[in-house]
């Protein structure tokens, strides 16, 4: 099964083995700090804002058009942005590491 | 920060309370007002609401009253609290109450849905919130709609200090796992919190989200009654009903709008603000800008993308928004999964007396509730 870490604004390590589901879900179930996923994973909060290092941005994919609609108007926001509720879990994306964005301003 | 963009929609001028407010309607400039605090204040009590509550409460609201840092630490004292609703128990719990609310009145008379069945969801889902016994809901019931004024003007926010009184004075003494005792055992900064901040928590508990909770509960049961193929359309697809409730949060817009105060002055958009002057940030306008939201008055449950801020944005974003979200998904839920219509024979909302206000909030709604095939 796939593992995943989250890498937290403080560089806090937080590795989740066994992962099923969106990112999101994986990372509030684990209390992520940083990850909240306020509106249940509609893309209509962005309090799952992640950024993904370039060694896993093409297997991960580009933000979708719901994610960009969020990012023009966030201060922390970069090329390498997702929100995590839009990021499915898989065998392809074993040993993925992603870096929770943290709060703007 | 520059508040100026070419296409940005110009504020509006409200003459509110002596003051010539100006307030923000403009998408992208309300979320760039929202997060930059130093310039637009909420550390003022009693301002930022618009109108100002000097008159309904003796307290500062917090955490909202305060700016970060300080908000982040009186947040992060209930932040976990109030994801509690998250839980499958408390959802479980949420869906019991509003079951019971809800089933008396299938294929029964018609009845005033704010009154008679929003008011009561909502005093009995925040005896869950505030982990009480569900009894305590009768005496906020009396309170009405808005727990600082009648639907006449009338003032009574006195009624629920008294009441925040009775119950810190109880957790002072007796302890308990509610959230006055919560509030009354917690250390902030070495210390105990004084009384003046143990009301402060316990005022915006209340009076922020009542009459916006009640206003979605009624705009939900508003919307499939007057659009049955969406309620049928959720009902097929649960998938969908996830989105359909943060777009139906986005067209009623429960909170209209808010203020910030500028301590030193602004400019914002090009109108010069006096220092401790006030601006608006309306939630709801927008809510409704098209460059933003194609199509902005039409509610599309499956709209996509739908960044809304009806919860509002920056650091001061809705408290309790994981209790309105779990309690409308529980209550859309049952109206998916029971069958249920809802038939409206009375409906008036708010009319539009001046361009800021919300014109999806119900003054009156009285419905009749129908499972399928009758």
């Amino acid at each position: 099964m796939a593992s995943v870490t989250f890498i937290t604004p403080e560089q806090k390590r937080i590795t989740i083995n066994h992962a099923v589901g969106s990112l999101m879900e994986i990372a509030t179930h684990h209390d992520v700090e940083g990850i909240e996923g306020a509106c249940g994973g509609v893309c209509s909060c962005a309090t799952c804002h992640v950024k993904i290092p370039a060694a896993w941005q093409e297997k991960v994919g580009t933000a979708s058009d719901g994610e960009k609609a969020h990012f023009d108007f966030m201060d922390n926001a970069a090329e390498n942005s997702r929100l995590c509720c839009q990021i499915e879990m898989s065998e392809a994306l074993d040993g993925l590491e992603v870096e929770v964005a943290g709060e703007e301003g | 920060m520059n508040t100026t963009h070419p296409e940005a929609a110009a504020p509006l001028r409200c003459p509110m309370q002596g003051e010539e407010i100006p307030m923000v309607v403009d998408y992208r400039v309300l979320r760039q007002v929202s997060k930059d605090w130093k310039q637009f204040s909420s550390d003022v009590p009693f301002r930022v609401p618009i109108p100002s509550e000097e008159e309904d409460r003796s307290v500062r609201q917090l955490p909202i009253e305060r700016d970060p840092p300080l908000h982040s630490e009186y947040r992060k004292l209930v932040d976990a609290w109030f994801k509690r609703p998250r839980s499958a128990e408390f959802q479980q719990e949420l869906s019991r109450l509003i079951g019971e609310q809800l089933t008396p009145r299938i294929n029964g008379e018609a009845f005033a849905a704010i009154h008679d069945l929003a008011l009561p969801i909502q005093s009995l889902a925040l005896t869950k919130l505030l982990g009480v016994p569900e009894s305590e809901s009768e005496r906020w019931i009396s309170w009405g709609t808005h727990v600082f004024h009648s639907n006449t003007g009338e003032h009574h926010g006195q009624a629920l200090e008294d009441y925040l009184n009775e119950q810190f004075d109880r957790a002072e003494q007796e302890g308990g796992e509610d959230f006055f005792a919560l509030l009354s055992g917690c250390e902030f900064q070495g210390r105990r919190l004084s009384r003046e901040e143990l009301l402060g928590f316990g005022n915006l508990a209340f009076a922020g989200g009542r009459d916006t909770v009640i206003n979605s509960i009624c705009g939900l049961l508003g919307h499939v009654a007057e659009h049955p193929e969406d309620l049928e359309r959720l009902r097929a697809e649960p998938t969908l009903r996830a989105g359909a409730l943060e777009e139906l949060f986005r067209w009623i817009s429960p909170v209209t709008q808010i203020g910030r105060v500028c301590p030193h002055g602004a400019t914002l958009q090009g109108l010069e603000v006096p220092p401790m002057g006030r601006v608006s940030l309306n939630w709801a306008r927008a809510n409704r800008d098209p460059k933003v939201f194609p199509d902005p008055n039409h509610l599309d449950i499956a709209r996509m993308p739908n960044p809304h801020v009806a919860f509002g944005s920056g650091p001061h974003s809705c408290i309790g928004a994981t209790h309105a979200r779990a309690l409308l998904r529980c209550l859309l839920d049952i109206l998916c999964e029971q069958k249920l219509r809802v038939e409206i024979l009375e409906a008036s909302r708010e009319h539009a007396p001046s361009p800021y206000h919300n014109a999806n909030i119900y003054r009156k709604l009285k419905i009749r509730l129908r499972s399928s095939g009758i």
